[in-house]
């Protein structure tokens, strides 16, 4: 059976206060040392990597970069 | 259904094909482009939106174990989709032309003047016969030599 999300997501400061902030543990209170951006950082360049490694090259590399940085923000606390 | 033509056909057309027509002469017109496009989104699946789906899922997961706010609202993983989506629009696409000079006949209708092409072994030119005047004997018997 397929999942649809149906959780909205609460609105918590803009995409770079979010940036900013530390990964959390939800179910506690742990609290990472590594910012949210360092973690996009490192999606962004494992995808990229992806990518080139598959001998794709990227059209419009900014854009890219903003779009999965806006996805993983979105489906992100 | 493919039509039956001797393999030489073919090699011409292919080699017009090479010579003649660029990518976007294919890729304007529908039968190349639905071949090329279709190939290329089999090739992009297969091989790194597949990558990108390990990957992204083996992240989401270890994530969504780990109670971390990072995924939490993909806890079944429906944003790969997405995430697929973004990757096809900025990627440049790369066309296996090879496809088509495989397989020319699909690309027979932009050969221009496909007959005058195909025809253009066939048409040896009939050697002309000359003989000097002064090699014709004034007593050559035609009605003996016709």
């Amino acid at each position: 059976m397929d999942y649809v999300n149906t959780i909205v997501r609460k609105r918590k400061g803009t995409f770079n206060d979010w940036q900013e902030r530390n990964m959390k543990d939800l179910g506690g209170e742990l609290t990472h040392s590594v910012k949210n951006v360092e973690y996009l950082i490192y999606f962004y360049n494992e995808i990229k990597r992806l990518v080139n490694s598959g001998g794709y090259s990227i059209t419009n590399e900014k854009e890219f970069r903003n779009k999965i940085g806006t996805l993983l923000y979105k489906i992100s606390e | 259904m493919m039509e039956d033509f001797p393999n030489d056909m073919e090699k011409i057309e292919e080699e017009y094909l090479r010579e003649n027509l660029t990518e976007e002469d294919f890729l304007n017109y529908e039968p190349t482009r639905d071949l090329l496009h279709r190939n290329f989104m089999e090739k992009l699946e297969r091989g790194l939106l597949k990558n990108v789906e390990i990957f992204y899922n083996a992240e989401r997961k270890d994530m969504v174990n780990s109670i971390s706010n990072m995924f939490y609202y993909d806890q079944q993983g429906s944003f790969i989709s997405e995430l697929s989506s973004i990757i096809y629009s900025h990627i440049k696409p790369e066309y296996d032309l090879e496809l088509i000079y495989d397989n020319p006949h699909i690309a027979r209708p932009l050969i221009k003047n496909y007959d005058d092409i195909m025809n253009r072994d066939n048409k040896k030119e009939i050697p002309k016969i000359l003989i000097k005047k002064e090699d014709i004997k004034p007593d050559f018997d035609w009605a003996k030599n016709i």
